[in-house]
């Protein structure tokens, strides 16, 4: 049985409120991606339409989807982990390719977040945890990683300055990507100054610097059996380490509160199917949808000791010309978090920086890049390590 | 021989000073004052939840299974129709056999509710009766009421073990005083002119209640060590008082002034502040008011020192305060004016009233599960033991949480999730003995909180469904 391999990626520009239904806005990244594998629809076999379902009123989206991209005939699925919606679709395209059913597949995020008001998203996030003994508290994404910073930061020492130095880095590169949501820069000063927004609290000790930028965007992946991508692709990236992993819905049902044991689990298997370690990595996308998310995820994926984390940024290692360099596209952070697109484009930024393709975000020569992609608040757990 | 067996008293945190309420609304009744403070009821408590709360305490080192019957006295509950007294039942996780009833009325239903128990105790039977009264009674902005009327609960354990107070015996009179009512349609009161009240009311119906009951029982005036009545109108009090021949030591403090008129509850909470002062042999007579009066005569046992240090009374309440500083917030917490909740206010509340009816004992009684095998406690209960080395199937017993302390493992201040009195404090709290969930924090300043702060269990008003007249009644976490 041969390799599994990405022979084209795309992705719409994240906006604020993209001007169009999700059919359109879904045909925006897979344009991008069959543009970029030079192929047309009918090459592909079997499509994969990823979302958090109910941000739009569409029931199903796949079928309306699929026949708007020109995929019918062909087989068409709907895979949803909440945010990490489209790499757990990866592992489904790449099972599917693996057992001969397909051999090229196409999975398409995407996510339209300003289609309902605040009152009704806050209702659907709210379904997201358990309906019985979660939702009823109303409780807001940002307080549940609030909850995890605390717990950080008693535990470790960590500080609201350490947060702060992570989406520094990320407006830095979310200023260099043209199709990032948040361009401006942010700098240290901001969230200590009650004039800047970024200072504001949103829940403590989280403030709005340190929560990711909503955004309507989506995102295409298409992958090929060996054979095929490299009869079609010039420079196809293989994909070779897939994990995944889930843990108890409330927090109070988890062990782990200073890290998410999803990224831990899924990192295991990725690191152990692909033979390799942390070491390894040359280049990271890593689910920065709050600065501590970025923290605990270089604490969980071992390109830091637990509690080493903040060094690691202190340090700048996980800047584009660091050690390890981490979320050079500006992260959920600045480029936008439209919950089903997030992981294909995560997983289209580290195919470009793989084939040399990343523009001013470019590291020097990566080999093998990660991407670490969660659902929920540490809910679903999805590491996928890429090689060229 | 039977009585008073436990008792413990419940005042909400939060006291408005009379000055402050008298500052904002004083110019339109500029013959009101009256000094002092009262008490406020935070925004997620009414008078069932703080009967639950005088009710807990009251319960602590009793079975649950020794309690044979739970009467509930108040003039504003929560419900028109519905049992507050079974709501109440099940969140003290007592059982479903047991008698209950809701006493209402007038404000004299906390003491008919206590003779009723009183009189239901056989001697010799080792059965109790929880009685519990509770009100959050509303003046009008600009009423003497509005100045007056305070919130709190009262519990008393009757029973005929081990009983610190001996019931002797009761003298009531029952008149249709009309000197204050709420119709179907009032939330606040409406009344008469206060000096009716005073002269035709007040000063003849507890004299006449105490004296029948002295001539009942052939009480000599001088052997009495304290007569117990409410003081909505101190001046009268003291003249009640004076013509009945008592000294000031005879005289319980009436509390107007600290704690303030709190309904069905007050005589018992005057009751349960001059038990905590008494000793044995003590001979004491409780009066309540409110379409008549009813009076009671107790003689204090050699047991009254073992509740002394063990029992919330009302001393302890006066104690711990925090003062509410702003009237307008006094005026939202009383839901007497709408503030602005932003959108996220609007999301409909998720009421199935069927899972609640189903999951009773988890949701209202708190009750979780404890796996036999390992003896982890988990909440909500499991099938499948959460003990990672221990995994289980189907071998739990029930295990309730509310009567257990515990220590904040991690908490937030959420500013965007809506809540009447923001921000929304949660946190995991980790329970002595073990188990772990997540709960809000109440009473509460964020600022205050740490982790690992001590928490105990407090049952509240988790939200209210207006749009179908649901109050969602949950646990929540509050600083010890």
């Amino acid at each position: 049985m041969g390799r599994v391999g990405i022979i084209g990626v795309g992705q719409s520009r994240f906006v604020r409120g993209y001007p169009g239904s999700i059919r359109e806005l879904a045909f925006e990244g897979f344009k991008e991606a069959i543009e970029d594998a030079k192929i047309g629809t009918k090459d592909i076999d079997a499509s994969i339409i990823a979302s958090a379902p109910e941000y739009d009123k569409q029931r199903s989206p796949a079928g309306v989807i699929a026949e708007y991209l020109g995929l019918i005939p062909q087989p068409t699925f709907y895979i949803e982990s909440i945010c990490s919606s489209s790499s757990a679709a990866l592992k489904v395209a790449y099972s599917m390719v693996k057992a001969g059913l397909h051999d090229v597949v196409a999975i398409v995020g995407f996510q339209k977040m300003s289609e309902i008001s605040s009152s009704e998203s806050q209702e659907r996030m709210g379904r997201g945890a358990d309906i019985q003994w979660e939702s009823p508290f109303g409780t807001m994404m940002p307080a549940y990683y609030a909850m995890y910073a605390q717990a950080h930061m008693a535990e470790y020492g960590t500080t609201l300055e350490d947060l702060a130095r992570i989406r520094v880095k990320a407006a830095t590169y979310g200023q260099i990507n043209e199709k990032a949501v948040y361009r401006k820069e942010v700098t240290m000063e901001m969230f200590t100054d009650p004039e800047s927004n970024m200072s504001a609290h949103v829940a403590k000790p989280l403030r709005v610097g340190d929560c990711c930028a909503n955004a309507d965007g989506s995102s295409c992946v298409i992958v090929a059996c060996e054979e095929k991508a490299k009869a079609m692709c010039e420079k196809p990236v293989w994909i070779l380490g897939i994990g995944a992993a889930s843990e108890a819905v409330n927090m109070a049902g988890r062990a782990l509160v200073t890290g998410l044991s999803v990224s831990i689990e899924a990192g295991k298997q990725a690191y152990e199917m692909a033979g390799m370690g942390p070491k390894d990595i040359d280049v990271a996308e890593v689910h920065d949808c709050f600065t501590i998310a970025e923290m605990m995820a270089y604490e969980n994926l071992g390109f830091a000791k637990p509690g080493e984390g903040k060094e690691l940024i202190a340090s700048k290692e996980t800047y584009k010309e660091g050690s390890i360099p981490v979320n050079i596209d500006g992260g959920l952070l600045s480029k936008g978090h439209p919950i089903g697109a997030t992981g294909g484009s995560q997983i289209r930024t580290i195919v470009l920086q793989l084939r040399g393709d990343a523009g001013q975000m470019q590291v020097k020569d990566p080999e093998i890049g990660l991407i670490h992609n969660i659902g929920g608040v540490g809910l679903y757990g999805n590491v996928t390590i890429l090689g060229r | 021989m039977k009585g008073i067996v436990s008792f413990s008293g419940y005042l909400p945190l939060y006291r408005i000073q009379r000055e402050v309420i008298l500052k904002n609304m004083g110019w339109l009744n500029q013959a009101a004052y009256v000094k002092g403070q009262k008490c406020v009821a935070n925004v997620d408590e009414d008078s069932l939840t703080m009967a639950v709360a005088s009710s807990m305490n009251c319960l602590e080192g009793h079975e649950r299974s020794s309690v044979g019957g739970l009467y509930f006295a108040t003039t504003t509950a929560p419900f028109r129709e519905r049992g507050c007294a079974d709501i109440i039942r099940t969140a003290l996780d007592l059982e479903s056999t047991i008698q209950t009833a809701d006493f209402s009325g007038s404000t004299g239903a906390g003491t008919a509710a206590l003779i009723a128990a009183l009189n239901g105790i056989d001697e010799g039977s080792s059965e109790l009766i929880l009685v519990c009264a509770s009100d959050v009674r509303l003046g009008k902005p600009g009423s003497s009421q509005e100045l007056t009327f305070s919130d709190g609960a009262a519990a008393l354990m009757v029973g005929s073990d081990a009983v610190i107070a001996e019931y002797e015996g009761s003298y009531s009179v029952s008149y249709d005083f009309p000197d204050h009512w709420r119709t179907e349609q009032d939330r606040t009161d409406r009344a008469w002119e206060d000096r009716f009240g005073r002269e035709q009311g007040y000063r003849r119906f507890i004299p006449e209640a105490i004296t029948g009951l002295i001539n009942k029982y052939k009480v000599e005036v001088k052997d009495i060590s304290k007569v117990i009545f409410p003081g909505m109108y101190p001046r009268d009090h003291a003249a009640i008082c004076k013509r009945m021949g008592l000294a000031p030591s005879q005289v319980q403090d009436h509390l107007m002034t600290t704690m303030g008129n709190t309904g069905t509850a007050y005589p018992l909470h005057l009751f349960i502040a001059a038990l905590e002062e008494a000793n044995p042999g003590d001979l004491l007579i409780v009066a309540g008011f409110g379409s008549g009066s009813d009076a009671l005569l107790f003689r204090v046992t050699e047991e009254i020192g073992r509740l002394r240090d063990t029992k919330r009374g009302i001393k302890q309440c006066l104690e711990v305060t925090r003062e509410l500083a702003s009237y307008e917030k006094y005026l939202a917490f009383k839901n007497l004016i709408t503030p602005e909740g932003g959108i996220r206010a609007e999301a409909i509340p998720f009421t199935a009233l069927s899972l609640v009816w189903r999951d009773r004992r988890e949701i209202v009684g708190l009750c979780g599960s404890r796996c036999t095998r390992c003896g982890t406690p988990q909440y909500p209960a499991q099938r499948v033991c959460v003990n990672p080395h221990c995994g289980v199937i189907d071998e739990m017993e029930p295990y309730r949480f509310s009567d257990r302390k515990g220590t904040v493992f991690s908490f937030t201040g959420d500013l965007l999730a809506f809540t009447p009195h923001p921000p929304a404090i949660y946190a995991l709290v980790d329970f002595d003995g073990g188990g772990r969930f997540w709960f809000d924090v109440t009473d509460c300043d964020l600022e205050t909180m740490t982790i690992g702060m001590p928490v105990a269990m407090t049952f509240r008003r988790r939200y209210i469904d207006e749009k179908s007249g649901v109050i969602g009644y949950f646990w929540k976490a509050v600083p010890v």
